[in-house]
């Protein structure tokens, strides 16, 4: 995605536009974007239409003829294998009188029959034809080539499996950009890489979407009061002298590196405390083999390390082991997390997760949570880190429940007529591009206290984004 | 159909312990001062009420055709507890003050109803499964978010008090009409 400033904004009714809602020079957002109709409508075009969308992973859909029906933005697609493996994502909307083909939210079959006239359609979405074939029910206006379901461009990356109506437009990896080199050690790290933990959980959520997409861009400034919980409960490693009472006691955790590449970010977190809090050792007199052998990245086990050597580059590895991504986002509705997760019995679980938020109008959304495990980990691993996922995030996680509590009282706040005038959502803490010594990734490198700097980066993503014309 | 569609008895159940029998009469008693607690976010009290082996979970439901296989994946859970997690979810309600998903809490009312109990191969475990309906209701909302559901429950008579062993919380929808579940089943 190529980020320029656009010559023109698009344009709303009564003579707005996009860009009188973002402010550039001030760090601004007015609220009303937040359930302003026209707005939601514009996105569901520009981002969800035009921009990559991510629907599941390919582990999700094992066996020849397996589908999963899933949303990119308002509309249905079917993501389904076909007999030589490859996969395919199409509308789920027959083409003769607009009714829904797949049925289930999962399935398998090798044919799609539409319950209303039979119309019958492959895996790959080509149109087979109508019952009673002598009849030729699908007319002769136009021939079966043009009756098939319509078919979204794909790309698998890292086994995630994503599509786009943007046919022509830039491939998934410039869409990545500079994001490619952080996200590949997440994703493209070992031989078989990461399977689903099951089917994602589907929460329903009265707020604007952007209320989490906002926050794939960034925000580990809201982790010490929002997230308060995580001292308290004893799982976050404090400051040493900390009796529990002070925001700032998770202080020591917001320093880092956070990156922002095309809208997309990662938050590159210092190894040190967690080496403190799990194995009570400095990992700075540690080469990076021994920091790999004593605390392997999250979700990797000791036996899986040779692998990262044979997926990753030595800058990659070295990054792995000092200050690795752990959360950040894909823009413009992808959260991820690949965090460490300390365990009551002393040991060192990984969290990996993947949300996205699906728009359900422009006060409504669905909160969708995945959670991974390494295809090659062992059994005993998948069932504690499935278990470890559900209890720390997504539907009843412990950490994220507060998350979810607080986007509708946003959401209800921009339909004031007050509200929506002189309330903006502001970025306004900034750090600067501080890129350490060495660093060696690219992207807007914001090294330090971790302020409002990638969140703005998804603004400015979103704003040409939302600018650019088709 | 997958396992979590399943409904009515537990496996392993003998002989259908009849409405109005003493030890129903019990079990429905404890049932409903189990919702009591629960409503009023007794929850140490509630704690008392199971078994340090406890499982507690709620499958996620997924819309299937007949006709059809489902791709072979993992069960996934909307819950997934153990005595240990039910303890740090009791802890953020109740130690602290920045369980903010409850702080200010939800008004909920658990409806239980469409109890049926089975003997097990176990002389001192009881198969419960009843119906539910949970309202919650936060701040100002004009409307109440409502599930229901079916529990598949494991009672234990220890010492002539009823505990719970085993809860599978079968929820009716797939997508769920509310943000989270910081609040049991």
């Amino acid at each position: 995605m190529n980020i320029s400033s656009s010559k023109s904004s698009a344009q709303l009714s009564k003579g707005r536009a996009i860009d009188d809602l973002i402010k550039v020079d001030t760090r601004e957002v007015s609220l009303s974007i937040m359930s302003d109709e026209e707005v939601y409508q514009l996105e569901l075009e520009k981002l969800f239409g035009m921009g990559w969308n991510l629907l599941g992973h390919e582990s999700e859909i094992p066996a020849s003829n397996d589908y999963v029906v899933r949303p990119m933005g308002e509309d249905s697609v079917i993501v389904q294998r076909d007999r030589q493996g490859e996969i395919h994502v199409s509308l789920n909307v027959c083409p003769h009188r607009g009714m829904r083909v797949a049925l289930g939210e999962h399935g398998n079959t090798a044919v799609h029959k539409c319950i209303y006239h039979g119309w019958a359609f492959r895996p790959n979405g080509d149109f087979i034809g109508a019952p009673i074939d002598a009849e030729k029910m699908h007319g002769e206006i136009r021939c079966k080539e043009e009756l098939g379901l319509e078919k979204a461009r794909v790309h698998i990356y890292g086994g995630l499996i994503f599509a786009t109506w943007n046919i022509e437009g830039p491939s998934f990896e410039e869409y990545l950009g500079d994001a490619k080199f952080y996200f590949d050690m997440l994703w493209n790290r070992t031989d078989n890489g990461l399977e689903v933990l099951g089917a994602p959980q589907k929460v329903s959520i009265d707020c604007n979407w952007k209320c989490s997409g906002e926050q794939s861009g960034g925000d580990g400034f809201h982790t010490l009061t929002l997230h308060r919980w995580l001292v308290e409960s004893g799982l976050h490693g404090a400051a040493d002298d900390s009796d529990g009472s002070d925001p700032s006691d998770l202080a020591p955790a917001m320093y880092g590196v956070n990156v922002s590449a095309n809208g997309h970010n990662a938050r590159c977190i210092p190894i040190d405390l967690t080496f403190k809090a799990a194995k009570n050792m400095s990992a700075k007199d540690m080469s990076i083999e021994e920091r790999l052998q004593v605390l392997p990245p999250p979700g990797i086990t000791p036996e899986l390390v040779p692998e990262l050597y044979k997926h990753l580059s030595e800058k990659q590895i070295e990054l792995l082991v000092t200050a690795a991504p752990q959360v950040g986002g894909i823009f413009p509705n992808l959260n991820f997390l690949f965090v460490y997760a300390p365990q009551p019995d002393g040991t060192m679980l990984g969290a990996m997760a993947i949300h996205i938020i699906v728009p359900r109008g422009p006060q409504k959304s669905e909160f969708w949570t995945w959670l991974f495990a390494e295809k090659d980990c062992p059994e005993d691993i998948k069932e504690k880190m499935l278990r470890n996922g559900v209890q720390q995030v997504g539907t009843s996680g412990l950490i994220e429940q507060d998350d979810t509590d607080t986007w509708p009282h946003i959401t209800l706040a921009s339909r004031g007529y007050k509200g929506r005038k002189d309330i903006t959502m502001k970025y306004q803490a900034i750090l600067g591009e501080n890129k350490p010594e060495d660093w060696p990734g690219g992207g807007k490198v914001f090294s330090g206290f971790s302020k409002d700097d990638t969140q703005w980066e998804w603004w400015l993503a979103y704003r040409d984004a939302m600018n650019k014309e088709y | 159909m997958t396992q979590a569609q399943q409904t009515g008895s537990l496996p392993n159940v003998t002989d259908r312990i009849p409405v109005g029998d003493p030890i129903y009469n019990k079990i429905v008693e404890h049932l409903y001062d189990e919702a009591a607690l629960l409503d009023s976010l007794n929850l140490r009290e509630w704690q008392k009420s199971f078994t340090s082996d406890i499982v507690y979970q709620a499958p996620v439901q997924i819309t299937e055709r007949r006709s059809e296989k489902s791709p072979k994946v993992r069960q996934m859970m909307h819950l997934f507890e153990n005595a240990n997690s039910m303890d740090m979810r009791i802890h953020k309600v109740c130690d602290t003050n920045v369980g903010w998903a409850e702080e200010p809490r939800s008004r909920t009312r658990r409806l239980i109803t469409n109890i049926l109990v089975n003997k097990t191969e176990q002389e001192n475990e009881f198969s419960v499964v009843s119906c539910f309906l949970l309202s919650r209701n936060r701040f100002e909302a004009y409307d109440l978010q409502q599930i229901t559901g079916e529990r598949h429950d494991r009672l234990r008579l220890i010492d002539g008090k009823f505990k719970l062993a085993r809860r599978e919380i079968i929820i009716d929808m797939s997508v769920l009409s509310m943000p989270n579940l910081a609040i049991f089943l």
